[in-house]
């Protein structure tokens, strides 16, 4: 009975999780949520609530500006104007802050969203008490839940299986006893028993008996390991699914996700060359130079990696010009035999992202390999996708050629009318093998 | 007629010997032991391995092969975490640069990838080489790769800090400045402004008159200067200028591959090789041995070593008389009258556009040189009077007199330049080394403990040039600059930079170049320039230009000079009748020596005679005959060693018999036998075994490749002297296996695969004269007609003419002159494997591209009836080719990319198939290796990847592949091939890719002259075109159409997209 107490303070730290999350969510209501949001687009960059960033930490802002609320609007607004109006607090603000970060942007918001974020400042809690508020707590939420489910089926499967053995045991005895009885019964009947056959050769017996479908099944079986062993051998040295583990462990969903930053902002040579690149650290630093903190502890310790592989000190928010490179690992790796070009997929092909790397916005934190990456993947995508040829003055050329001198001859090409990467020799080999 | 020549590609096919037979048949010959012999062996029961062994480790190794195969490999990669913004991995980036050795000079420019110099070629955008380079210029990338460099300095033999270097080296330098000794200097021919600035900022430092520069040429050409000092007196090199020379007559200057400023002369001379343009230029050459300058030339006359100064003297009777100046007494017996007449009736008739030239290192020959250019009045067209030349400015004497002062104690320091490597190359060498011990404080800059080095107290390793900023002034009013490509790869640090820190100077000697530069600037003086445009310019461009004022330069050769200079040839005789006058030279692929450890060099055939991995005795092979030495060389086929001495020296080498070679005569290259005290000079210095490792002597030394020659080397009158008399050439009574390509891939007799001309007979006759199409016999109902070969065909046409793009090449056979960069170049960039002397002697090279040297008689219909010969007679000489004076003919082959590829109807396996681009694709990953595209390839260009190169102990030593470090030269857009597959050209496919890609990302045709392969990017004369023969404004579409394009083997209708230009002689 242990199990049910248990199962208990599972459910009870369900509703109670619930209970806060509903608890908080009516307690921050609409306007937090939106200052939130506002916060995060236009002052995340430079402020933080608590902690001071490029810009001063926003928490007590208000005191700070109180009885200046206009000013204040002004200043968020068109921080230029407001620098030469002579505000003794700003003075001191600009002479404290613009050796740091510069002068603060004039920021698009109209008053009632600066409102909005001002409130969501005041509300703002540490972090601990606000994981219920945002995202994560769905999440958090959901775990144990999960956990309790699996111990429910495996209980039930338990006491299924114990059931199912009690049954089969008592109808091996009830068969025995019922044989035992019969031959009994004929023993003592004075009748002759059959000799007792062994179980090996009653075997034998029931499958001259049933020879179809022994055959059948046999048959079966056979082409059932046969497609088993293909597929295993088809499936040496392809490594689709292959996600290893990460020195970092970057979270796709998050940045090319709910961020929206689009793949070659990072993978930029994907727009020049072969290798769509691991992005080097100073890319990293573009955005988290101020972004120091993530959504959870685990973050900010992989966000803290990149500072300790390229020399980022925290306080002094500068270089110490101590490099440790990053050592990934390749998770796409065609053989040495098969050139593959990134820009000729993405730029001229047009090819998106994710034809080949899969939803990875949605469905993947560190980067797995979506692909099968085998030839026959290769070349059934040049069969089937036509060439973009609009407003590309290479294929126009190529184009003009066609039509001009050769159509007949490449009639054999073009059957179905439209020309698909193979009609261009996107099958042959020296395409792809030099 | 030249459907009547005979062509034939050594001796060995001339004489169609057993041996060359036998492998004309097999190409692929399966070694020295065949499958049968092998398991029939008697010794094999013996072995360790028995029959269960063998199935044991067959189930292991399968066993494991399955677990290795199901394992996923982790792979790790490490991205910069500060990208650099214009390095992009994946795409290539270029840097313009200059390489200067003392040997070459060329504008070059460097291709990196991911920081990885991979490959280089010749700026021909700027620059006096306009893009010409030589096989040793492109080849030295892969000595920056030399795992054998110096990794730091060392002191004594041990490993030191480089402050530790300077605080010792600044106090010795003070103490032998402070003692009565001098500092010496010896450096290479130094052009750098910004070096000459640095050494005397050390002179400063550490006492004017204390510190002497001593400048030593391994191969002199102090000959030249001193005759200008004496004709004209000013030690200097004038600047020729090729492509103004109507008739150049050169007597021994090999200018198309080592003369002075080589790199420049040779797209000059090309320039005028083109039959199509108004006129063309006709080259002379008197030689002794057939050189690569001479097997290009229009006429070439085969004299002995001795009569070089009389045949020049008689030149310059010849066109004095017809000057009608007064001409010097000289004896003209023995001499080839017919061609000195000739040669000087062309000069005198082009006077003001000829060049007479000469080679001779011997200061009076080149007086009368001077004076046949003055008499023609030459200087100021074709020799410029306002540009000098500031190469080759070893001082012999200077040289002779250090080794002297060096042995005398009076020498307190000893500097050594790394470019340079005395204690080898020197004649007197061993008084060098004796010397040096002599010397308080020896350093050398060398980049490996090289035999000079090695003798050293100090070694301050220099920098690799392609690790270092560096400027030249090769010619008055051209400055170019080196700049690194790069980061140091080791401790090293540049020569310059050393001697400025302990003048007491710390500037980096970027900022030091840049200050020698920013003084220039303002002294070419176009004060609206600011310096950092020039600068920047000047680094993009790797060079700056500027216009150089006239100078004063009084042209006359006094006759006082001239009869002592004549008199003085007049002194010299030949040898006795019984002995052999000797010619000693430099190599195409090894040069100086300095080269010698290159396995890319090495490997190279040498264009004439197609030797690699060896230097030996070049003989007529009427004088073989006469010795009955081993006339023909082949895989069984040694040649005889034969001891040669000379002035108390002798030396064993093999022989070789050399068509083309003055009889009575012998030449031997210069720059081998490196590493004789077994210095550590490069992995590929040393004989391999054929099984690998190195080969060891009676004492368990390895064996150097070839013989040290540069002992021989004469120096009389107080300059080096290349040419020797009286020698004595013995049989040595053993043989000697050599490497040599001549008879590999033959071409079994198709003669028609090579077609010439003669400039006349190209101005006034039709095509079908000099380049009749092929017409076949065709039978139909019963009616025989002749029908051009293109219009007979069995197979479907390929649907590439007209359609897309269509990839082809036109192989110039006029501008061809053989220099071999294509191939060093092919090797580069394709990573083509190095497979060593055993292997190329088997016949198993692997160059996608080889030279086909044919030779041919000289004696031509139209000779014949010059000389009023029958024409039984003439063709009877045609026959019977003249072993001292063939004519040659180069020919580039590789893949032709035919169009009815008979390698591709045969493959089991379609790994060889067309693209509709017009390539004859080789697919690596499915072939397996039958071999039968090779056996049905008429051209002979397919190679079969016998081992795994880049793995098997083999060769360990000689493919750079295998070395950790050499291995970064690897292109990575090229597979490196494994074992048991066929490959061959591609057709640099890896560089069409990419340029289609460019284009379609620019979104625009594929522009002519982008796309261009390493062979065409490497050729000096622009004799290989590359483009798309469908791009109608493509410059191959219009090659496709002219009167000289045919194509190999025409009439086997393989309808190749490789075509060739008939070559035209201007004879």
């Amino acid at each position: 009975m242990k199990h049910i107490s248990k199962e208990h303070s599972t459910v009870l730290k369900l509703l109670w999780v619930a209970v806060l999350v509903f608890g908080v969510a009516a307690f921050s209501g609409v306007h937090a949520q939106d200052g939130e949001k506002l916060f995060k687009q236009n002052c995340s960059a430079c402020h933080k609530v608590d902690k001071d960033l490029v810009g001063p930490a926003l928490k007590g802002v208000q005191e700070r500006w109180a009885g200046k609320e206009e000013l204040l609007y002004e200043w968020i607004k068109n921080p230029a104007k407001v620098k030469d109006m002579g505000d003794p607090y700003v003075d001191k603000m600009l002479a404290e802050w613009m050796p740091k970060g510069g002068l603060m942007a004039a920021q698009l918001v109209n008053n009632e969203e600066i409102d909005a974020i001002l409130k969501y400042v005041a509300d703002w809690q540490p972090a601990v008490a606000a994981v219920p508020a945002t995202g994560t707590a769905d999440g958090a939420a959901q775990a144990p839940g999960a956990a309790a489910d699996t111990g429910i089926s495996a209980v039930w499967l338990i006491i299924v299986a114990f059931i199912l053995l009690v049954l089969i045991f008592s109808l091996v005895g009830v068969r025995s006893s019922l044989t035992r009885l019969n031959s009994a019964i004929l023993d003592s009947e004075g009748e002759e028993v059959a000799p007792a056959l062994s179980s090996g050769e009653r075997f034998k017996a029931w499958m001259w008996k049933n020879k179809t479908f022994v055959a059948i099944i046999s048959i079966l079986v056979l082409v059932y390991f046969t497609v088993l062993g293909y597929d295993a051998l088809m499936g040496i040295g392809v490594y689709q699914g292959y996600t290893p583990e990460q020195p970092i462990k970057f979270n796709h969903t998050l940045h090319a996700g709910t961020n929206e930053i689009a793949c070659v902002y990072c993978h930029s040579s994907a727009l020049k060359s072969k290798h769509a690149g691991i992005p080097s650290a100073n890319v990293c630093m573009n955005c988290h130079t101020g972004i120091n903190e993530g959504q959870s502890a685990e973050g900010t310790a992989e966000i803290a990696k990149i500072y300790d592989a390229i020399g980022w000190d925290l306080e002094s928010r500068s270089y110490t010009g101590e490099e440790k490179p990053i050592k990934w690992v390749k998770v796409h790796n065609l053989p040495d035999l098969a050139y593959f070009n990134h820009a000729q997929h993405y730029v001229v092909g047009e090819i998106e992202c994710q034809e080949c790397h899969g939803q990875i916005q949605q469905d993947y934190t560190v980067a797995g390999q979506f692909a099968p990456l085998t030839m026959g993947w290769c070349i059934d995508c040049h069969n089937n996708t036509a060439v973009r040829m609009d407003g590309n003055g290479y294929y126009d050329e190529v184009h003009e050629r066609l039509v001009d001198h050769g159509k007949e001859e490449l009639k054999k090409y073009l059957e179905d009318g439209t020309i698909s990467v193979k009609d261009l020799g996107g099958w042959e080999c020296s395409k792809c093998h030099y | 007629m030249a459907e009547n020549k005979k062509y034939w590609v050594g001796i060995e096919d001339l004489h169609q010997t057993e041996e060359f037979q036998k492998a004309s048949q097999n190409e692929f010959a399966p070694g020295a032991q065949s499958v049968d012999e092998f398991i029939t062996e008697t010794d094999l029961s013996k072995t360790s391995t028995n029959r269960r062994d063998f199935l044991k480790f067959l189930g292991f190794s399968v066993t494991a092969a399955t677990v290795a195969a199901c394992e996923t490999p982790v792979i790790h990669s490490v991205p910069y975490l500060n990208k650099p913004e214009q390095i992009t991995a994946g795409i290539p980036t270029y840097y313009a640069s200059t390489f200067f050795d003392g040997f070459d000079f060329a504008s070059i420019v460097v291709k990196t990838r991911e920081g990885r110099p991979i490959f280089l070629k010749g700026n021909n955008k700027h620059g006096i080489n306009q893009g010409a380079l030589t096989a040793r210029v492109n080849s030295s990338v892969l000595s920056l790769y030399d795992g054998k460099r110096l990794k730091g300095p060392k002191m004594v033999g041990d490993d030191a800090t480089w402050p530790e270097m300077d605080s010792a080296l600044k106090s010795e330098l003070r103490g032998v400045s402070e003692s009565g000794k001098s500092i010496v200097l010896l450096t290479g021919s130094i052009i750098s402004p910004s070096t000459q600035k640095a050494i005397k900022e050390f002179k400063t430092a550490f006492g004017e008159e204390k510190v002497k520069v001593v400048t030593y040429d391994p191969v002199s050409r102090y000959g030249i200067r001193k005759a200008n000092e004496m004709s004209f007196g000013k030690s200097s090199i004038p600047d020729y200028d090729f492509s103004k020379a109507k008739t150049i007559v050169s007597v021994d200057a090999d200018f198309m591959d080592n003369w002075l400023l080589h790199n420049q002369y040779v797209p000059q001379y090309a320039k005028n090789r083109n039959p199509q343009g108004e006129w063309m230029n006709k080259h002379y050459q008197f030689e002794s041995r057939l050189s690569l300058t001479g097997s290009n030339a229009d006429v070439r006359v085969p004299i002995m070593p001795s009569q070089e100064g009389a045949v020049v003297l008689a030149i310059y009777n010849q066109v004095a008389k017809l000057a009608g100046s007064s001409s010097m007494s000289g004896s003209t017996d023995g001499l080839p009258e017919a061609g000195i007449a000739n040669a000087a009736k062309d000069l005198y008739a082009n006077r003001g556009k000829s060049l007479f030239i000469c080679g001779s290192n011997d200061p009076n020959v080149q007086v009368v040189a001077n004076a046949i250019n003055t008499t023609l009045g030459n200087y100021g067209s074709t020799i410029s009077t306002d540009v000098e030349t500031f190469i080759n400015q070893g001082n012999d004497e200077e040289v002779m007199q250090l080794v002297a002062d060096m042995n005398s104690g009076s020498v307190g320091a000893l500097l050594i330049h790394g470019d340079i490597n005395p204690a080898y190359s020197l004649p007197n060498s061993a008084a060098f080394i004796s010397g040096m011990s002599k010397v308080g404080v020896t350093l050398s800059f060398a980049r490996l403990a090289d035999e000079t080095a090695v003798h050293c107290k100090y070694i301050c390793p220099d920098n690799h040039y392609l690790e270092s900023w560096n400027d030249f002034y090769p010619k008055t009013g051209h400055s170019a600059l080196a700049q690194p490509t790069i980061s140091r790869l080791y401790n090293t640090r540049q020569f310059q930079e050393s001697l400025l820190t302990w003048a007491g100077n710390t500037t980096s000697y970027h900022d030091y170049i840049r200050s020698v530069w920013q003084d220039y600037s303002a002294s070419i003086g176009d004060a609206s320039i600011l310096f950092d445009d020039f600068w920047f310019n000047a680094v993009r461009n790797g060079s700056v230009s500027v216009k150089v004022p006239s100078a004063d330069w009084s042209m006359q050769v006094s006759s006082d000079v001239l009869s002592s200079a004549s008199g003085k040839i007049n002194g010299v005789s030949a040898g006795g009748s019984d002995t052999f006058e000797v010619v000693l030279y430099t190599k195409v692929g090894i040069g100086n020596g300095s080269h010698a450890t290159n396995p890319w060099l090495q490997e190279l055939p040498d264009p004439i005679s197609k030797i690699t991995w060896d230097n030996y005795i070049a003989m007529n092979p009427v004088d073989v005959e006469a010795f009955g030495f081993n006339m023909h060389i082949g895989e069984q086929l040694p040649a005889s060693l034969a001891k040669i001495t000379v002035n108390g020296m002798s030396e064993t080498l093999p022989v070789v018999a050399q068509p083309g070679q003055k009889k009575g005569t012998v030449s031997i290259a210069l720059g081998y036998g490196r590493g004789a005290g077994q210095e550590e000079i490069g992995r590929a210095a040393y004989r391999t075994k054929p099984s690998g490792g190195y080969e060891k002597n009676e004492n368990d030394l390895k064996v150097v490749i070839g013989k040290n020659l540069y002992p021989f080397v004469a120096v009389a009158n107080g300059v080096m002297s290349y040419k020797l008399t009286g020698a004595n050439i013995e049989a040595a009574g053993m043989v000697y296996p050599m490497a040599s390509t001549q008879t590999h891939h033959t071409l079994m007799g198709r003669d028609s695969i090579v077609r010439e001309t003669t400039f006349s007979t190209f101005k006034s006759s039709p095509k079908e004269v000099y380049n009749p199409a092929h017409k076949l016999v065709v039978r139909e109902e019963g009616i025989a007609t002749l029908k051009d070969v293109d219009d007979v065909d069995i197979w479907e046409a390929h649907p590439v003419k007209g359609v897309g793009h269509r990839w082809g090449m036109s192989i110039d056979l006029s501008t061809c002159i053989g220099c071999s960069a294509c191939v060093t170049a092919c090797h580069s960039e394709n990573n083509v494997p190095v497979v060593g002397k055993d292997e190329i002697r088997r016949a198993r090279d692997m160059h996608w591209m080889r030279i086909d040297r044919y030779y041919s008689s000289d004696m031509t219909v139209e000779k014949g009836a010059e000389l009023d010969e029958g024409i039984i007679d003439t063709y009877r000489e045609m026959e019977v080719p003249e072993y001292e004076n063939p004519t040659t003919v180069f020919m580039p082959m590789m893949c032709q990319h035919c169009n009815h590829a008979p390698c591709e109807t045969v493959c089991p396996v379609a790994a060889t198939t067309h693209s509709n681009e017009g390539l004859n694709q080789m697919t690596y990953n499915r072939c397996i290796g039958t071999r039968y595209c090779a056996n049905n390839c008429p051209f002979k260009v397919r190679r079969f990847n016998w081992f795994n190169y880049k793995a098997y102990d083999k060769f360990a030593d000689v493919n750079p592949a295998q070395d950790a470090t050499a291995r970064m030269v690897l292109n990575p857009d090229v597979t490196v091939r494994s074992r048991g597959v066929m490959e061959k050209c591609s057709m640099c496919v890896q560089r069409i890719q990419s340029g289609k890609l460019d284009a379609k990302m620019k979104g625009e045709p594929v522009q002519d002259g982008t796309i261009v392969t390493a062979c065409a990017e490497a050729c000096p004369t622009n004799a290989i075109s590359f483009g798309d023969l469908n791009d109608t404004k493509s410059e191959i579409s219009g090659d496709e159409g002219d009167n000289r394009t045919y194509h190999a083997l025409a009439e086997i209708g393989v309808k190749p997209n490789v075509s060739y230009k008939v070559k035209v002689r201007n004879t």
